[in-house]
């Protein structure tokens, strides 16, 4: 009677730079897949490799060797055998059950991120395409998505953003609505306010412009953005046409005050305008919150909201574990039944209406 | 004949219920099926809440000494047409925008006005609520106010025309709840999962203002042609009429809206308000001004 077993490891027993060491690229692994075969005697095998986690899923003979085996073959991928005591070993529902709690993103970094979802199916899809998958892992890794999909559903996990350039994106999502119209200002150059730019141009913000103290620093900047350069002498005038301004320079006072900006609205005939100030010390005038139509978040506000959006999404682990519990028991007959070579039902059905929400880049 | 409008507005009650607790559970449960669900039920309810409101003009139309203006002449008919048209109005909200967790904020007023609508019945005579729609027809139709004024084919538009307005403004005020959700979370810096789901200021904002802007040439006709009509009859009698009056505020609070929105940019939080303002002002024209105007007043049960 063959059985699942998993061997591997991840961001909870190895550092990266063990985790690295075990990569397999995308041209090396039908060769893998292959190997254990010959060497461990799997009959199906799948290689979940992310940069968080290398696992192996392999159907094994039921003797203890097996293990050892799959172990060995996956220290061959570097020939260090002194990684061994940060690998884990599962089998049968141990291992069905780390599967779904992998898909459902429990056992990742960041809770409920949704990428993982992704890479188990490409995972699949490569093992498919190496002709490594069978019976069981066919049925197991597409109801790993379905678990992975149904507890992003049903559970807050996946919901709120993980990161301060999400978060300051999906803001500015329900400020303006669509990006595309709008302009954004980016004013000083932080690695922060880089993160931001990029997540803003992946939702397809309209016109991006940078400012800074010198001409050259801004086209040099604007460049490396895709944006138009311009300096601090046309910022009231930028002002008037962006929407969204982040703020991050190394300036000692303040580059926005409160006058400045209240004329500035006086001209942008109530749009509204969005300042992200991740600048310390502030570049935006506190009281600029004051004004109407205008939404100040500093840096605090924005790391306050992601950890308490990350803090609703811890909250959900336990709720989301039994859910992952539940289909894994639910999985169990059918699994018994395919190591007593017989057949199980087993209910399938899949919720059709469902979006993952990305941490964007 | 009045079984048959009742039953057909029991059943548009049960339906509109029943979509307006799919609605409030999508915005806690996030499923899309909810509100697919909701939207469907809710279709259905206003095709059978049409019909009811189809089959008591159309026993008005055969009535003997039939007046164009007859209908809408008690508490029931015009609850149950308002509260229809919100409805409809919100349908076409969300055929222009797929947001239906502003079903939420929206269609719990359509149905309160239905609610009152079978109250009214309850009233007038107090059986169980459903069947007492039926009762309640009856008496109405027997008690049937002649119309004050000499009735005439646009006196028969100027009440539709003005709930269509009504209605449309019912739209924006629930918009505007949500709006000013939206605004004071992101103003405070606090957010909740509401937060992240309602639709964005901008949104909610021209939402706002393209309804008052459609409502309001409506709003403008339905009262002009009231005016002109009673003035042809009463001659300058209608100046005193508390509703005429009441109704000439109302006008010009949402005159006062669209001015500052357009011309003076009154976006975001002050123009919500005052969408707010307004409908508060709706309100009172239409529930509590009837009481104290004669040519408005509706036949209720007991002034048999």
């Amino acid at each position: 009677m063959n059985r699942l077993r998993l061997v591997g490891l991840s961001h909870r027993t190895a550092p990266v730079e063990w985790r690295e060491r075990l990569a397999v690229s995308d041209d090396r692994l039908p060769a893998f897949l292959d190997s254990l075969r010959f060497m461990v005697g799997a009959g199906e095998a799948v290689l979940l490799s992310t940069c968080n986690r290398v696992e192996v899923y392999a159907v094994t003979p039921p003797e203890g060797e097996a293990e050892c085996l799959l172990r060995k073959s996956l220290l061959a991928l570097h020939g260090d055998v002194s990684l061994d005591g940060s690998l884990y070993a599962l089998e049968d529902e141990g291992a069905i059950r780390h599967l779904f709690r992998v898909a459902a993103g429990l056992d990742s970094l960041v809770v409920g991120e949704a990428e993982i979802l992704g890479q188990v199916k490409r995972s699949y899809d490569q093992a498919r395409q190496a002709a490594s998958t069978g019976k069981l892992t066919n049925v197991l890794f597409q109801r790993a998505m379905y678990v992975g999909k149904s507890v992003r559903t049903e559970t807050k996990i996946s919901e709120g953003p993980t990161s301060v350039p999400s978060l300051a994106v999906s803001l500015a999502h329900r400020i303006f609505g669509e990006l595309s119209e709008c302009h954004a200002l980016v004013v000083g150059a932080g690695a922060m306010a880089e993160l931001a730019v990029r997540a803003l141009k992946s939702q397809k913000v309209g016109r991006v412009v940078v400012a800074n103290r010198t001409l050259e620093k801004a086209v040099a900047m604007a460049q490396q953005f895709g944006a138009h350069p311009t300096t601090f002498d046309a910022l009231s005038r930028e002002l008037v046409l962006a929407d969204i301004v982040i703020c991050s320079t190394g300036a000692k006072g303040t580059i926005f005050n409160r006058a400045a900006v209240a004329q500035a609205l006086e001209e942008r005939r109530g749009r509204p305008l969005f300042f992200i100030d991740i600048a310390v010390p502030r570049d935006v005038d506190p009281s600029v919150d004051e004004l109407e139509n205008v939404y100040l978040y500093n840096i605090d506000d924005l790391e306050g909201l992601v950890s308490e959006s990350l803090g609703r999404r811890e909250s959900e682990i336990a709720r989301a574990g039994q859910l992952v519990d539940a289909k894994a028991n639910e999985f169990a007959p059918w699994y018994d039944a395919w190591r007593r070579g017989t057949t199980a039902a087993l209910r399938h059905h899949v919720r059709e209406s469902f979006s993952v929400e990305g941490d964007p880049g | 004949m009045q079984k048959l409008q009742a039953l057909l507005f029991d059943f548009g009650f049960l339906g509109t219920l029943t979509a307006v607790i799919l609605y409030l559970v999508y915005v806690f449960s996030r499923r899309e099926g909810h509100s697919v669900l909701g939207h469907r039920i809710l279709f259905g309810s206003a095709l059978l809440h049409a019909a009811s409101l189809a089959v008591g003009l159309w026993m008005e139309s055969h009535r003997p000494g039939h007046v164009a203006y007859g209908f809408w002449s008690n508490w029931f008919e015009s609850l149950s047409l308002f509260s229809l048209l919100i409805v409809v109005v919100f349908l076409g909200v969300q055929t222009r925008a797929r947001l239906a967790i502003l079903g939420a904020f929206v269609l719990p007023w359509a149905l309160l006005l239905m609610g009152l609508a079978l109250t009214q019945a309850f009233l007038a005579s107090p059986r169980c609520p459903f069947a007492s729609v039926e009762d309640f027809l009856k008496l109405a139709d027997t008690t049937r106010r002649l119309p004050v004024l000499p009735s005439s084919v646009w006196a028969a538009v100027h009440v539709p025309l003005l709930f269509f307005s009504y209605a449309a403004f019912a739209n924006a005020f629930g918009i505007g709840l949500a709006f000013l959700i939206q605004e004071r979370q992101l103003k405070t810096h606090r957010s909740t999962d509401l937060g992240y789901r309602l639709p964005s200021l901008d949104e909610m904002d021209r939402m706002i203002a393209r309804l008052i802007s459609a409502a309001f040439p409506a709003l403008t006709m339905g009262l002009g042609l009231g005016i002109v009509w009673a003035h042809s009859a009463w001659g300058d009698r209608w100046v005193s009429d508390p509703k005429v009056l009441w109704s000439i505020v109302v006008w010009a609070v949402y005159l006062a809206y669209l001015v500052l929105r357009y011309a003076f940019n009154w976006r975001g939080r002050r123009g919500a308000y005052l969408s707010l303002a307004g409908f508060a002002f709706v309100l009172v024209s239409y529930m509590g001004i009837n009481y104290i105007s004669k040519a408005h007043s509706y036949v209720v049960g007991e002034k048999q």
